[in-house]
């Protein structure tokens, strides 16, 4: 590629993304600025920490949800299996099952709901809307019926070692985050299988044609979608230290406003994964700011909305260019 | 082909069949416990599966040849709120005592009062001895109330008040009201606080669902004691954020007041949950020492918190013994005819590491 | 003398994005005749009738309706004025009952919906004029096919119909119900009703109709009478003069060779017993109108339709299952007709579109090298004369000719050994087109086998060695494509061979 090419494509990534990364620095820019009109630094360490760490388990169950999106589907399973899969893991560490073992079956777990998901859309033909919600029904029961709809505490020491022991200051929890991030990137933009989930979301029936075998993708997709669900679920337990049958709810919108927000269609067939990282801190410190702002929920609430609807508008932007 | 699309079609059919009676997840769900009374829903497992899994408690000992035995019905407030739980636990023990049939029923959310309207109309249809409720919200339960007096069936409630004034202005009879008072709670709060902390301490309060009754009422309560927020109150309310009754909210929402604010010295959470979800923002920060936490409704992870020292207080209540007294007075309504009184107040404790043991002992009776 | 003709179509034009599809076409309807309107597919029969029915709006020319001037703006107004067409797919609402069917929409029905009784009273008389012995409350998802055809007749009566269009009536329905509805036409003639009626089944016009207008290429050609002609010239007017066209010469046949056997494939109600070879290094043309099956053939080879009876052979070993990533793997490969549908993900960029098949080539260590994928793309870029900016330009913004080489690409990168190509130059301007042409060229010389389904007879004889003509799922005839054939031959057996009677 001559660095004519090199240069213009460059341009286009990050014009593509422009409004995105603009968008991130524009919160912060007027966060910081009314923040300190009320006397609060917002600019802190650890307060940029804390944004990143309160966004840490949004950004895994994104990756998840943002794999099943790109593929054409959409799954709002995903808060209600991190709820179940966290109250499962914490049963069985209450039993006395070893940590480590009991952080394998969760996510195995996560993985089978994933799977009965994928195999209800691609081969029962039920539309993934339907089975999704059905499923996050099942799996919000699920997660009473572990305890009777108590909550499980006192747990070992060690349980929390899994998110919260700390390498640099930085919560090892986030470093897995960006990890995950990292290959998960990987796959999908330099994987088969990725091209294939792309391919899929972008139409269906040329990717028949082409000879991507449609209903062995999908169902692998919604298996990631439910293994990151899990993972999700682990890490807050860990956080916690404290499992709820009702944690994680609300997580299928923030998944879904995180990754709509970092440019992918709900379509699917387009955008990057990396983004649907800058969408879940965006999201995040958009809470934050709102809080340490003290303004009140209802207000919270609207502002939140109106990001999201904002978020997509600019994106959307080039599509209206086209007409 | 058309067989296929039959069976998908049945299929989509049991799935949203099945949906509809474990109840689709709302928006914005949340972990209650304690007695909270809350506008938003929580996605919990349908009340007819609640019903074959715990609920129809049978004595073992068979009442006696021609007497029938009594079945009453009770509907709690939430399957997965701990207050409403450990409620049923007392209910549930004391229909073993007595040799009663308690059929229990749990709405799916918290949040409005058909599905509690739908179990009392189904209670009535199958004329039951008795009702016992602890409802979500006063409100919406007026006509229900009113087609169960018609049809003389004892009706009883738990946790939440039908105002006797209301009741008289609506032509109904009393509901008797077996349950704690959740203004003296907030009371008890602000005079502990003013008892053990100087005037302008900085507070901040996290709330649970905004226009939940018990939220409202509990911060009624303090401010009664403590003062219009403002210069004149006894405590300096920096900031005020709501988590809905959840524990991970109640963690960001702490770490974020804790941004604005790193001088904090005082947090009140409005439940226990919330409470514990600060705690660990707190103790994230390292400022374990300089914050002290009181919260409310004295779930059993609250309790070890405070014998731990890691929660200043909560407030204890005694969700058993509303669920056995409440059991017991419908009982004696129906076998011998008398109506309970207006209320019954099963009492709330401020609960510190000093009376910790006095009010664990009281609680297991 | 226009009191001599119920209707007048006067120097009629028309065009769609440039492109003329009706070229000044004059078209005269008598009361009380039936009317044929004959034409291959994209004659533009059904433009005119879409002008007339107030679906598209014409651009120059005038329509007289019982001599005085028709002006519509809508559907509705052109029903309101007296003019219905009853088209294949049916206009009725599937979910209401015929009398509310038979009523739905009108202005200045007597009945509205309120008196629900005299419209059931109403379109009981209507059905007994017509011999439809169902009950009017019956739900019309429910009426079969004729039945819900002579419901649309009742609804144009019932709307003072005065020229009334039937698009191919007799394809969906038996025998005996034509031979019904024949009659009913009868009685609508004998009340002055014009009819214009479309159809390619030869022995239902000279049945039929009365009068026969031919067009061609956008132009009414020639109105004959139906007693003073018969199939072979109705057939010569279709095709018109033929076209001077160099057969392209094939030097890379090997007749030893057969890559392709399909026998007896049977679908649904779609193909009945279809059979043919493909040799290698030699293009089979496949013939036929709309509606023939050739599609069908097509997908079922390459394992799409999973419900395909009858046997395929690649290279001699029959293919099992019907599984389209095997039947890739194999070499088979399908360039659909329908571009933006299934042949590209338009949204995507070029190079994700010609890579998507053969990623598998390009994996090393877990990781696609996109450097290389670029760099061989490019090449068929080259060699394919594809106009692009950068290969990650969208397929959506290139023009169709740039978009069919992308598809080419596509499988030329995937070596690729048997091409079905499913109307390859539609929508592809004449330049374009030659180049596809030379394309196909270049690739039997690299030893690739191809078919070719189209509805164009002049790149048919233009680039087959041999010609397969479907009519209505079945095979009507394969022939060598020497200077005997012609288009008419071709159109005879499309109509349906020797299944034309006269």
């Amino acid at each position: 590629m001559d660095s004519k090419t090199k240069i213009s494509r460059i341009a286009w990534l990050l014009q593509n993304s422009f409004a995105l990364y603009f968008g991130m620095l524009l919160i912060f820019a007027v966060f910081t600025f009314l923040c300190a009109l009320r006397g609060i630094d917002f600019l802190t360490p650890t307060n940029i920490s804390n944004i990143v760490v309160q966004s840490a388990i949004t950004a895994v169950i994104s990756i998840g949800a943002s794999v099943v999106i790109l593929s054409g589907g959409i799954d709002l399973s995903v808060g209600s299996v991190a709820a179940f899969v966290g109250m499962l893991m914490a049963f069985f560490v209450k039993s006395g099952i070893p940590i480590g073992f009991a952080c394998v079956i969760g996510i195995m777990a996560g993985i089978i709901i994933g799977l009965i998901n994928g195999l209800g859309i691609s081969y029962a033909k039920i539309p993934a809307l339907i089975m999704t919600l059905g499923m996050m029904s099942i799996a919000r029961g699920g997660a009473l019926a572990v305890n009777d709809g108590k909550p499980i505490a006192n747990f070992p020491a060690e349980l929390g070692l899994i998110a919260n022991s700390t390498i640099f200051g930085i919560p090892i929890f986030v470093i897995y985050v960006l990890v995950f991030y990292a290959v998960m990137v990987m796959v999908m933009s330099k994987s088969k299988f990725g091209r294939h989930v792309y391919a899929i979301g972008g139409n269906e029936k040329a990717a028949v044609l082409s000879g991507v075998k449609v209903k062995s993708v999908s169902l692998a997709a919604y298996c990631i979608g439910g293994m990151f669900s899990a993972i999700g679920g682990v890490f807050l337990l860990s956080r916690l230290m404290y499992a709820t049958p009702n944690a994680g709810s609300g997580y299928e919108m923030d998944a879904i406003a995180s990754t709509v927000i970092g440019g992918i269609a709900l379509s699917g067939g387009s955008g990057k994964l990396i983004n649907t990282l800058v969408g879940a801190l965006i999201l995040s410190t958009l809470k934050a700011g709102l809080q340490m702002l003290n303004v009140p929920y209802s207000v919270q609430q609207m502002t939140t909305g109106l990001v999201i609807i904002i978020a997509v508008y600019f994106d959307k932007a080039s599509e209206r260019r086209a007409e | 082909m058309r067989l296929k699309s039959i069976g998908v079609k049945i299929v989509t059919l049991a799935i949203i069949a099945i949906m509809v009676l474990s109840g689709c997840a709302g928006a914005s769900n949340n972990t209650t416990s304690g007695s909270e009374n809350n506008d938003t829903s929580s996605d919990t497992a349908s009340g007819s599966e609640n019903d074959n899994t715990s609920s129809d408690t049978s004595s073992d000992e068979s009442s006696g040849g021609d007497e029938k035995e009594l079945v009453f019905a009770y509907i709690m407030s939430d399957a997965a709120n701990e207050y409403s739980v450990q409620q049923k636990e007392g209910v549930e023990a004391k229909a073993k005592e007595l040799g009663v049939t308690v059929d229990i029923q749990s709405p799916t959310t918290s949040e409005g009062s058909e599905e509690q309207v739908g179990f009392i109309e189904t209670a009535i249809a199958r004329k039951v001895d008795g009702i016992f409720i602890f409802p979500n919200s006063v409100e919406g339960l007026y006509t229900a109330v009113q087609k169960a007096q018609e049809s003389g069936i004892p009706f009883l409630s738990l946790t939440h008040r039908f105002d006797p004034d209301k009741m008289e202005e609506l032509g109904l009879e009393y509901v008797p009201y077996v349950g704690v008072n959740n203004v003296l709670g907030g009371n008890l709060v602000g005079e502990f606080m003013k008892e053990n902390f100087p005037k302008g301490t900085k507070t901040v309060i996290i709330t649970g669902s905004e226009g939940a009754n018990t939220n409202t009422e509990r911060l009624q309560g303090l401010f009664e004691i403590v003062g219009e927020q403002g210069p004149d109150c006894w405590i300096d309310v920096v900031a005020m954020q709501t988590a809905n009754w959840d524990v991970e909210q109640g963690y960001k929402v702490m770490q974020n007041m804790l941004s604005a604010n790193p001088d904090i010295e005082l947090v009140f959470a409005i439940c226990d949950t919330m409470g514990i979800g600060a705690l660990r923002a707190i103790e994230e920060a390292n400022k374990k020492e300089q914050i002290s936490i009181i919260s409310y409704d004295g779930i059993r992870e609250a309790l070890s918190l405070v014998e731990q020292g890691d929660f200043l207080a909560t407030v204890g209540m005694k969700p058993r013994d509303e669920g056995q007294i409440g059991l017991q007075y419908l009982y004696d309504w129906v076998t011998k005819g008398e109506k309970p009184q207006q209320d019954t107040d099963t009492g709330v404790t401020v609960v510190t590491q000093e009376n910790l043991d006095e009010y664990r002992a009281a609680l297991s009776e | 003398m226009t009191d001599d003709y119920i209707l007048e179509m006067n120097g009629i034009s028309k065009s769609f994005y440039g492109v003329r599809v009706l070229e000044d076409v004059e078209f005269k309807v008598k009361p009380g005749e039936v009317h044929v309107l004959l034409g291959e597919n994209g004659a533009g029969k059904s433009t005119l009738i879409k002008i007339l029915s107030g679906a598209y709006k014409m651009e120059q020319g005038e329509i007289l309706l019982e001599g005085k001037p028709y002006v519509i703006h809508s559907p509705r107004e052109a029903i309101h004025k007296g003019v219905s067409v009853i088209y294949q797919e049916f206009n009725l609402n599937p979910l209401l009952p015929i009398y509310e069917n038979i009523y739905l929409g009108k202005e200045f029905s007597k009945y509205g919906f309120i008196n629900k009784k005299m419209a059931v009273k109403s379109s009981q008389r209507y059905m007994d004029m017509i011999g439809l012995k169902v009950s009017p409350k019956t739900i019309v998802s429910q009426l079969n096919v004729a039945h819900k055809q002579l419901v649309e007749i009742l609804k144009a009566i019932s709307a003072d119909v005065k020229v009334l269009v039937l698009d191919e009536p007799t394809a969906a329905i038996t025998d005996q119900e034509a031979r019904n509805l024949f009659q009913i036409i009868r009685d609508l003639k004998a009340k002055g009703i014009g009819i214009i009626y479309i159809s390619h089944r030869m022995q239902e016009l000279f049945e039929i109709g009365d009068r026969c207008t031919i067009m061609r290429d956008g132009r009414a050609i020639k109105t004959v009478d139906l007693c003073d002609t018969n199939v072979d010239e109705l057939i010569h007017h279709m095709v018109g003069r033929t076209v001077d066209y160099d057969k392209m010469h094939n030097p890379y046949i090997k007749p030893e060779e057969t890559v392709l056997e399909v026998e007896n494939l049977y679908y649904r109600d779609l193909l009945k017993d279809v059979s043919f070879t493909l040799k290698k290094g030699e293009v089979l043309g496949i013939s036929g109108l709309i509606g023939s099956g050739r599609t069908e053939v097509a997908k079922c080879i390459i394992g799409l339709y999973k419900k395909a009876r009858g046997s395929v052979k690649i290279n001699g070993k029959k293919s099992d299952k019907p599984d389209v990533s095997k039947l890739i793997r194999k070499g088979v490969v399908y360039l659909s007709e329908d571009r933006k549908e299934e042949g590209l993900v338009v949204d995507h960029s070029v190079k994700q579109n010609i890579e998507l098949p053969s990623l598998d080539k390009f994996v090393r260590f877990f990781s696609i090298q996109d450097k290389r994928i670029v760099r061989e793309i490019k090449s068929y870029v080259d060699k394919l004369h594809i106009k692009l900016t950068s290969t990650g330009q969208r397929a959506v913004s290139l023009s169709g000719g740039n978009q069919q080489k992308v598809v080419i690409a596509k499988w030329l990168l995937n070596d690729a050994s048997i091409y079905i190509f499913d109307e390859p130059t539609r929508g592809i301007d004449v330049g374009a087109r030659e180049e596809i042409y030379t394309i196909m060229h270049d690739m039997l010389k690299q030893g690739a086998s191809i078919i070719v389904i189209s509805s164009d007879m002049t790149e048919v004889l233009k680039i087959s060695d041999r010609i397969m003509v479907m009519s209505e799922g079945r095979v009507t005839g394969i022939f060598d494509n020497d200077e005997k054939l012609t288009q008419e031959t071709l159109l005879y057996y499309a109509i349906g061979g020797d299944g034309n009677g006269q």
